[in-house]
This record gives structure tokens, sequence and C-alpha cells, in this order.
């Protein structure tokens, strides 16, 4: 026998859809109940913690503190190893010539390669034999 | 009646008496308070849970998340609202999550339900859920929200956030599916007559 056995029937088709599902009417299970209440419990003990008991209270603030310092650090390196790099280039080794035919002269102006700038020829070449 | 309603209908009190109650609830925000408010509740939403997931195992666990999230945004729960359409909402974002997780999940059609009571003819009820069974994800949900739960259509927009006419159409076409299924009568029969 059909669910909707005429046009004319005064129940609702919804009201008897409705009927037929709710007819299934499970029970949450008592284990389930259980997991739920123990799990309600334990969430309920996490939000009554005081708020600096973590270690994210001590470490965050820390953390960020030294990730401040090695970036100040890290910059402070390069910028000196930049200065050396600068100061302690090597100075090369330097050939000029002039020639002046008129007169038969030949200047050859020539730098070594161990060229020092700050220490007079007289003096540094003794102090370095 | 309840026991306040005995008490003034009766002839125990004088024609002018104030009666004064106590609202004995406990703390919502406690994990016993929290779930004394619920328990009205608990019964339909994990119905409509079960049924939407086709009584996966998994409902357990969808259940249970539910009810955790609710109890951890319990604070942000506007009293003008109502709890059961809101805890309803929280309960349908976990199935969405549930079901993005699952995408490739197939699934079996179970026939042995936990039991029709009365006023359910078994046949009928395999039927129909049989129909729900093969429906879209949210069509099935809209399905249980309006059949099983009760709620308005306005409600199911507010739950899940789809617009009036999306779930009017979703309804209608998961009725006609039935009717059709229905009035082929049992076995599939096609020839038998609708109209007596």
């Amino acid at each position: 026998m059909s669910l909707f056995p005429d046009k004319n029937t005064n129940r609702r088709v919804d009201d008897l859809i409705s009927e037929q599902v709710r007819s299934v009417r499970p029970k949450v299970p008592s284990l389930l109940e259980e997991r739920v209440r123990e799990a309600l419990q334990d969430a309920e003990r996490q939000q009554r913690l005081p708020v600096t008991r973590g270690w994210r209270s001590h470490w965050l603030p820390l953390s960020a503190v030294a990730v401040l310092l090695l970036t100040i650090g890290f910059f402070l390196f390069r910028l000196y190893f930049r200065r050396a790099a600068v100061q302690e280039s090597p100075v090369s080794e330097i050939k000029t010539e002039f020639v002046l035919a008129e007169q038969n002269i030949k200047i050859l102006w020539y730098q070594k390669k161990n060229f020092d700038p700050r220490i007079l020829e007289g003096a540094g070449d003794e102090r370095r034999r | 009646m309840n026991t306040l309603e005995k008490m003034l209908t009766s002839d125990m009190l004088p024609s002018q008496s104030l009666v004064v109650t106590a609202d004995s609830r406990k703390d919502i925000t406690s994990a016993e308070g929290f779930l004394d408010y619920v328990s009205p509740l608990k019964e339909g939403l994990f119905s409509f849970i079960l049924k939407t997931l086709n009584f996966s195992e998994d409902a357990d666990d969808v259940f249970q998340d539910t009810l955790l999230r609710a109890f951890k945004y319990i604070y942000s729960f506007d009293r003008k609202r109502s709890f059961q359409t809101w805890i309803y909402a929280i309960g349908h974002n976990e199935i969405r999550q549930y079901f993005s997780r699952i995408k490739n999940m197939e699934y079996t059609f179970d026939e042995s339900f936990p039991g029709v009571s009365s006023g359910g003819n078994r046949k009928i009820v395999q039927d129909i859920y049989e129909i729900a069974y093969r429906l879209g994800d949210r069509q099935r949900e809209v399905f249980f929200l309006f059949y099983d739960s009760g709620f308005s259509i306005r409600e199911i927009a507010k739950i899940t956030q789809l617009k009036i006419g999306h779930i009017k159409f979703l309804l209608h076409q998961a009725r006609e599916s039935i009717k059709v299924k229905l009035n082929t009568g049992t076995g599939g029969k096609k020839n038998e007559s609708v109209s007596r």
C-alpha cells in the first residue's frame, strides 16, 4: 500500500515523511556520554589554569629579544668585515711609462705589489728586512 | 504541570501569594553546568549528526567535537539568540569539516537501523533512508534538519548559511524523489495504483 493513497489526503507529505524519519531514534551511547563528560572536564581544567603558567609566557618575549640581538649582531658583523676588507685590500702592482722623445728620456714609474702607503720608503724597507 | 504550577493552582496558598523561585541551574561555563544545559538537546543533536553521516562510526567523534567546541566558545554565545540554533550551527560546521577531510570515502548503506519505533513502517523507513543516503552531503544535511530535527526553513538558513530559496529547492527535490519511490509501491512495481 502506498504512503500517499490519494490527492485529497489531509495529512501533509512533510508530516508523513517526518513521522517516518523520526521513527528511527538513536540514543547517545553511554560510553560516548562518558567520553564527552571527561573531555569537557579536561577542557574546563585547561581554561581555569592561570595564564602565566605556560612556557609561552616566558619563552616568547625571551626568544623575541634573542632574535633582535642576533639580527643586530649579524649586521654589525657584516659591517666590520666590509671595512676590514676595504682597508686590507692588496695594493696592485702598477707600471707607468713616460716617454719624452725629444730629449730621449724615458721615465718608468713602478709600484710593487707589497707597496704600503702607510710606511715611508726608507724606514719601511728596513723594517721589512 | 510542574511543581510550581501545581502549587499555584491548588488551594494550599492564599488567593494572593508571592512565590519566589530560584534558578537552580549550574554555571553554564562549568562542564557539569554545560552538560545540564545541553541535556535536552543532545539526543536530537546526536540523531542529526548520525543520520547525516549515514550512521557512520565517525559520528561519535563529530558529536564530541561539536560539544567541545560549543563549550570552548560558550562565552561568545549571544543569549538573545536561540541556543539550539547556535549549537546546531556548530554541529553543521563540524560536519562540513568532516566531509572535507573524507572526500573520497565510500559509504555502504547499512539497512540495520537502531530500530524503528512505533509510528514507523520499516520498509517505508528503509526506502526513505536509502533515498537520503543517495542525496548529496549538503542536501542530506538539510533533509535531516527539516524532517528529523524539525527546524523551519528560516532556521535552517541560519544554521547552514544557505539561501532560503536554495533550501526549498533541495527539500523539494528530496520530497519528489521520495514520492516517486514510494508511489511505485513495494518491490518496485510501477503499475500499482496510487489513487483509491
